[in-house]
């Protein structure tokens, strides 16, 4: 069974952990409770075949962003998240991607764009017209989610694997181009 | 913050007098504005001055406020005794100089790691191909001219002055404009507010003020929460500046004082393995049981639910000893922690506090629990917990630690996380494991929590510090042209909000400036010196007049208070002369008259004066018992006060220490993204977009294979041994030392971006040795922080290495 390494970032507040926690345990956790960094794994299936995912749920708080480098080293998918009602968090995740995009080196990093808290629509401050042009931009699918009500959840982490099948249908590592070669004395 | 303790009660109007005698009766135009300065920012936090009158002297009880006031004053004055050359004062001196250099140090790196970030964006708009080379390298690689410069118009200078003025006594219009900015905008105004406005992160006054701030931050953020939940939540600009605030020298030596050492002493364990997950403990397990058998047996599969990782006997039995270690050193920090109560900065502090009373206020339902989870929120989720989680950051540890250790840290923040939330539910199972951790810590960690709210307010001591800004000879701000040109800007943008009503100060000096100036190109972005003065306030012609007026001290009183003071002076001057006790002072006097320094014979001679005049206006009595009392108090406040300034040096000089290696860790990184830069540059061919779809280090110009022909090989550059030796190039060498000047280097450039280091034999054609270097994997090294490059018989140092190419390759 093939492992995917999946990361969960974004703003503090915007439900990184409420999303990832209905989605590996069907439940919806109302309570506050900032994370650190913490680790979930599932088995779904996807397009007929089983996968194991193993989803890293992050800090959103600004003081552990040092910590982001490795996660972003180790991970292969990403789910970039953002509350639909506070703006300030959409535009955090330029810097975000922009991180990601450097630390990967290239432009192709599987990446699903996501707008939580979407069954609160009547505070919404972030369009969807707006994320759907960053999306585009940035060459991502984006979805609007409700961790609340489990509103598009399943959808995400499953569009994320086909990614990562699409872009890396076979595992193979970057080859090291340092060379050491020997002249005898 | 040196808050003096409180003096003998006979000390009171004996106290006023000193700050007259040491500050002298000034004229110089510089105190005017100090005085103004000091009354605009009384009215504007703490009312006018009404300092209550004087009940006499002679030791006679004085309870009123400002009584407290000049007391604390006269020992602030003592404290800063510019005459004397004792012990204290040379402690003090090295103290302010250190404080001056901490302050100017971490604003420099404040502003490196800026452009650090800045840097990391234009890489990363590279990556995504959206930009034009030349573009991104544009000026900012350009080093900024450190040299002062002047202001060219006058006119505008004192406009810059008297806004700047404003902005500095009356913290509410940075309050608002921070709420009123984006996030983007922010950092740019944070460095002018928290280095330069307020940049003196040791003088009490202007720490208060940027609390002050803060305080109306924090309360517009209550106001604005729809939800008690997500209260202080978002990365907003209160967060940005909570994050800068507890990184200013203060919250760095405490978090070095209280968590290096056990951090330090935790990482040296490189193979202390405590992962207590069972999942992860399952996958190590049979990770290791096929390597060393080469097959896994049928009943341990891959991939198996946490449940069943978790069932299994052998893995409960490597988790069991771990969990009581994990708890056990999690024990530790966090009586490391709750010990330091009294060493957590006094504004990290004051900050818990306005929290706790904000959330009073606005949730008067609200329980304790959720009050302290508040508190926790900022102390250890802000400003605790990312120390340790990676304290390769804060500077606590050199590089980052590794693996085992690392996620022992996480656990340990994860644990003193719960602990100061308590959350009802845990989102992985495991930690449910941990929680004897919290069960048995739940008491301690809320009574912490509370007790870090019980902080005096600096109110009182605000009005204090106005009277210590007399001491200033001037208030001048060294800004550079853009935080002054930004700062403009965004106050123009906002100005409406700011300062709606025409006849608003704040607002008759914007329009005054006009619209702002463009930000000026990096290398034009001088540092100025900015007065400030104020033109509203009435300037005080006569500091001595004016005190005498406040407080109607006679001038008996103002003599008794300069005897006293000299007779101070006389005692810190002459080492040994106040040996015996009880105090005889007019033989200090008498000793000091018949001295070989002309000073000390002078001033000896004026106070066996005065004490006579004194005693003949039956202000004191035959033996000078009250101010003998005095005098000695005042010694030994002198005393212990020497003590403290010594110890705070030391602590302060590690701290200056620690940022300087920052500012030094900064400037690689710095160096490197230059390096980056500038190879995409010479691999795009100049100008062009980088190749479509592939790396920025991959060797390919537009997309297709570029042509040989056209590339030039640099190099070879020679280099000697011993020259890289000294540069720091060779970190080792295991080169015997006698054949060191044989040895030399080769390094070529075939192609950009890829560079051949060839070590060679004196005498001999062909290299002893050749390395093919990537830039890219260089880069890649630096960023995992490998630190040296193998070359069998040298190491070499990849900073350093990285150095040395970009001079030679890049900037020819």
């Amino acid at each position: 069974m093939r492992e995917y390494k999946l990361v969960v970032l974004g703003s503090g507040g915007v439900g990184k952990s409420a999303l990832t926690v209905q989605f590996v345990q069907s439940m919806f956790v109302d309570r506050y409770d900032p994370t650190i960094e913490d680790s979930y794994r599932k088995q779904v299936e996807v397009d007929g075949l089983q996968c194991m995912l193993e989803i890293l749920d992050t800090a959103g708080t600004e003081q552990f962003t040092a910590m982001r480098d490795l996660y972003m080293k180790n991970g292969q998918g990403f789910i970039l998240v953002f509350s639909i009602i506070a703006s300030a968090t959409f535009d955090e995740l330029t810097e975000i991607h922009g991180q990601l995009l450097r630390t990967k080196d290239t432009r192709t990093v599987p990446i699903v764009l996501v707008g939580n808290k979407c069954d609160m629509a009547n505070e919404r401050k972030v369009s969807q017209e707006r994320a759907k042009a960053q999306a585009d931009k940035w060459n991502t699918p984006f979805y609007e989610t409700s961790a609340r009500t489990r509103i598009n959840v399943d959808e995400v982490f499953h569009d994320l694997v086909r990614m990562i099948n699409l872009q890396n249908p076979a595992k193979h590592d970057r080859s090291k181009k340092n060379t050491v070669k020997c002249v005898l004395l | 913050m040196s808050s003096p303790s409180s003096p003998s009660p006979s000390g009171t109007t004996a106290r006023k007098s000193a700050l007259l005698a040491s500050y002298g009766y000034p004229s110089q135009p510089g105190m005017v504005r100090a005085v103004a300065a000091a009354a605009a920012a009384s009215s504007d936090s703490t009312g006018p001055n009404s300092p209550g009158p004087l009940s006499g002297r002679k030791g006679s009880i004085s309870t009123t406020r400002s009584s407290h006031r000049y007391s604390q004053l006269y020992s602030m004055a003592a404290e800063q005794d510019v005459e004397v050359e004792d012990d204290l004062a040379r402690a003090q001196k090295r103290l302010r100089e250190l404080k001056t250099k901490i302050s100017s140090q971490s604003k420099k790196n404040f502003v490196l790691e800026r452009d650090v970030r800045y840097l990391d964006s234009r890489i990363a708009l590279l990556i995504q191909n959206r930009m034009a080379i030349a573009e991104a390298i544009a000026e900012h690689l350009e080093e900024a001219d450190s040299s002062d410069g002047l202001f060219p118009d006058d006119r505008k200078l004192q406009s810059y002055g008297n806004l700047f003025f404003l902005l500095q006594t009356e913290p509410r219009h940075i309050a608002t404009l921070c709420r009123l900015v984006s996030l983007t905008e922010i950092d740019t105004l944070l460095q002018t507010v928290m280095f330069t406005l307020y940049g003196n992160q040791y003088e009490s006054r202007e720490e208060h003020l940027l609390l002050t701030m803060f305080q109306s931050v924090l309360s517009a953020q209550f106001e604005t929460a729809t939800e008690f939940g997500s209260l202080l939540r978002a990365n907003t600009p209160v967060s940005r500046m909570m994050t800068t605030y507890t990184r200013r020298g203060p919250g760095q030596s405490y978090l070095k004082t209280v968590l290096s050492e056990r951090i330090n002493s935790l990482i040296e364990h490189k193979e202390l393995n405590l992962e207590v997950n069972p999942l992860k403990v399952y996958e190590q397990m049979i990770n290791q049981i096929e390597e060393n058998t080469g097959s896994l047996p049928p009943h341990l599969p891959r991939g198996v639910p946490p449940e069943t990782a978790a069932a299994n006997p052998d893995v409960q039995a490597i988790i069991a000893p771990r969990l009581s270690m994990v708890m056990e050193i999690a024990n530790s920090f966090l009586d490391t922690i709750l010990e330091s109560l009294d060493q957590v900065p006094y504004g990290i502090r004051w900050i818990c506090k306005q929290i706790r009373s904000l959330t009073k206020r606005k949730y008067p339902d609200a329980t304790d629990f959720s009050i302290c989870s508040l508190i926790g929120g900022f102390f250890f989720l802000r400003f605790i917990n990312p120390a340790i989680v990676t304290p390769q950051a804060y500077m606590l540890v050199d590089g980052l630690p590794s693996k085992h250790p690392r996620r022992t840290l996480t656990l340990i923040a994860k644990l003193l996380q719960n602990l100061a939330n308590k959350p009802s539910y845990a989102k992985e199972a495991y930690m449910m494991t941990l929680n004897p951790f919290v069960e048995n810590n739940k008491a301690r960690i809320n009574k912490f929590l509370n007790d870090l709210c019980e902080v005096g307010d600096f109110y009182e001591s605000l009005e204090m510090d106005q009277y210590m800004a007399l001491s200033k000879k001037e208030i001048n701000l060294n800004i550079t042209m853009n935080e002054l040109f930004n700062t403009h800007q965004l106050l123009a943008q906002h100005r409406d909000t700011l300062a709606p009503q025409e006849k608003h100060h704040l607002r008759m000096c914007l329009n005054e400036l006009g619209a702002a100036p463009p930000q000026v190109p990096r290398k034009e972005n001088k540092t100025i010196i900015l007065p400030l003065f104020s033109r509203w306030e009435t300037p005080i012609q006569d500091l001595h007049s004016t005190f005498l007026q406040e407080t109607n001290i006679t001038q008996a009183d103002i003599m008794y208070m300069e005897t006293k003071s000299i007779l101070v002076q006389l005692i810190r001057s002459i080492p040994g002369i106040a040996d015996k006790r009880p105090l005889d002072l007019m033989k200090i006097a008498e000793t000091a008259a018949t001295t070989k320094d002309a000073i000390l014979v002078r001033k000896g001679i004026k106070v066996k004066e005065m004490l006579i005049e004194l005693e003949a206006l039956n202000v004191v009595d035959d033996h000078f018992t009250f101010m003998t009392e005095e005098v000695t108090e005042e010694l030994r406040h002198l005393g212990n006060l020497r003590e403290k300034v010594n110890e705070e040096a030391a602590s302060l000089e590690s701290v200056y220490k620690t940022i300087g290696d920052h500012n030094n860790y900064l400037r690689s990184q710095l160096d490197s993204y230059k390096a980056y830069l500038q190879n995409v540059r010479m691999q795009s061919g100049g100008g062009n977009s980088p190749g479509q779809g592939s790396g920025v280090g991959v060797v390919t110009v537009g997309g297709k294979e570029a042509k040989k022909g056209k590339q030039q090989v640099l190099g070879p550059f020679k280099f000697t041994h011993h020259q890289l030796e000294k540069d720091g190039v060779i970190a080792e060498s295991n080169v015997p030392e006698n054949r060191r000047s044989n040895i030399f280097f080769n390094i070529t450039s075939p192609i950009p971006g890829t560079f051949i280091i060839a070590l060679h034999y004196k005498g001999r054609d062909k290299a002893i040795l050749e390395m093919d270097l990537k830039l890219d994997d260089l880069l890649e090294k630096q960023q995992d922080q490998v630190q040296l490059l193998d070359l069998e018989y040298v190491h070499l140092n990849v900073n350093k290495v990285l150095a040395l190419l970009t001079k030679t390759f890049i900037k020819r």
